[in-house]
């Protein structure tokens, strides 16, 4: 298994370099960025697991990073641990509004700071697992409405239509017996789509444990 | 005692490497830092002492010097409010602060010789 890649963003260079050390001895692959600027790009990027943010620093607060990354991204899926010297609590009620999972403050205490680190993570982990289940969860559900729903119209258009094709002969009522089922057919894609489109996918119970969706 | 070795070294995890590491790192780059400091203080470059002064104050936090700590957190403050009187008062404390914590750091690299 690849060891979790963190980007710690903090203008001040010697202390986080320790700081690093600590972390790479744990197991983790880190990349340190003094530059505010340059650390936002790089957190942009989507390449880390996990983001360790200075508040205080010139050019870009980490304030404002955080900000601009929870416009794109949940903080289910990227963990961020705002650090900080000072004793205001003002920054850190700011940063956990922003959406940043939790915070530490300086100087500290590098067993504390890995234990926050595995928490954020394996917490992301479970959120990544949550996210496939679901979307496994969403496709049996729409393979067992097609099959449902869309496979016995089906059935039925065909069947009629190679009675006819058989007899030789046309038949209103099996023409509209044919017209009906494919009707239902459309209806039902249609509605797949739309809610689909709304990601409103809502479940409902088919047989025992199978669900399909519910429309 | 200046430094307060235990603290900060519990704070690495007991990791005397890493606590050394930093001490030296500390030692080395001391001139530099002070000339900036002092630069800053002498240009009354208020933006480069609210740097200096917080990257002082970290400093001052991870060795666990809180006299210095405290000093530089004033300073600190007094250059985000722009107020260049309140720095001029603590400034020659805060560079007594800074060369002690030198000497101590220094007295801990030897003592590991």
């Amino acid at each position: 298994m690849s060891a979790s890649k963190i980007l710690f963003i903090d203008d001040e260079k010697m202390i986080s370099a320790a700081i690093v050390k600590s972390l790479v001895k744990k197991g983790y692959s880190v990349d340190i960025c003094h530059s505010s600027v340059e650390g936002a790009k790089l957190a942009d990027g989507g390449e880390y697991d996990l983001i360790l943010l200075d508040i205080e620093m010139p050019e870009l607060s980490g304030l404002e990073i955080l900000k601009r990354l929870r416009e794109n991204v949940d903080k289910s899926l990227l963990p961020i641990i705002m650090l900080t010297g000072n004793e205001d609590d003002k920054d850190i009620i700011e940063a956990l509004k922003l959406g940043a999972n939790d915070y530490l403050t300086k100087p500290m205490n590098t067993e504390v700071l890995t234990a926050r680190i595995e928490t954020q993570l394996s917490l992301r982990k479970l959120s990544l697992e949550n996210a496939k289940k679901g979307e496994v969860d969403a496709l049996n559900a729409l393979i067992t409405t097609y099959n449902h729903e869309i496979n016995n119209p089906l059935t039925i258009a065909f069947g009629m239509v190679e009675i006819m094709k058989r007899k030789e002969e046309f038949s209103p009522e099996k023409m509209d017996k044919t017209m009906d089922a494919l009707i239902r057919i459309r209806d039902i894609v249609k509605k797949i789509q739309e809610a689909s489109e709304a990601n409103e996918l809502n479940f409902e119970t088919y047989i025992k444990d199978s669900k399909m969706l519910k429309l | 005692m200046i430094i307060n070795k235990e603290k900060t070294l519990s704070a690495f995890a007991e990791d005397e490497e890493i606590f050394f590491s930093v001490v030296d790192e500390f030692i080395s780059t001391f001139d530099n830092q002070k000339q900036e400091l002092i630069s800053s203080l002498e240009n009354k470059n208020i933006d480069d002492i609210r740097i200096r002064t917080h990257t002082i104050k970290g400093l001052a936090g991870t060795f666990y010097f809180e006299s210095l700590k405290n000093v530089a957190s004033v300073a600190e403050k007094a250059a985000k409010e722009g107020n260049l009187e309140v720095i001029e008062e603590v400034k020659d404390d805060l560079l007594l602060k800074f060369e002690e914590l030198l000497t101590d750091a220094k007295r801990i690299s030897n003592e590991r010789k």
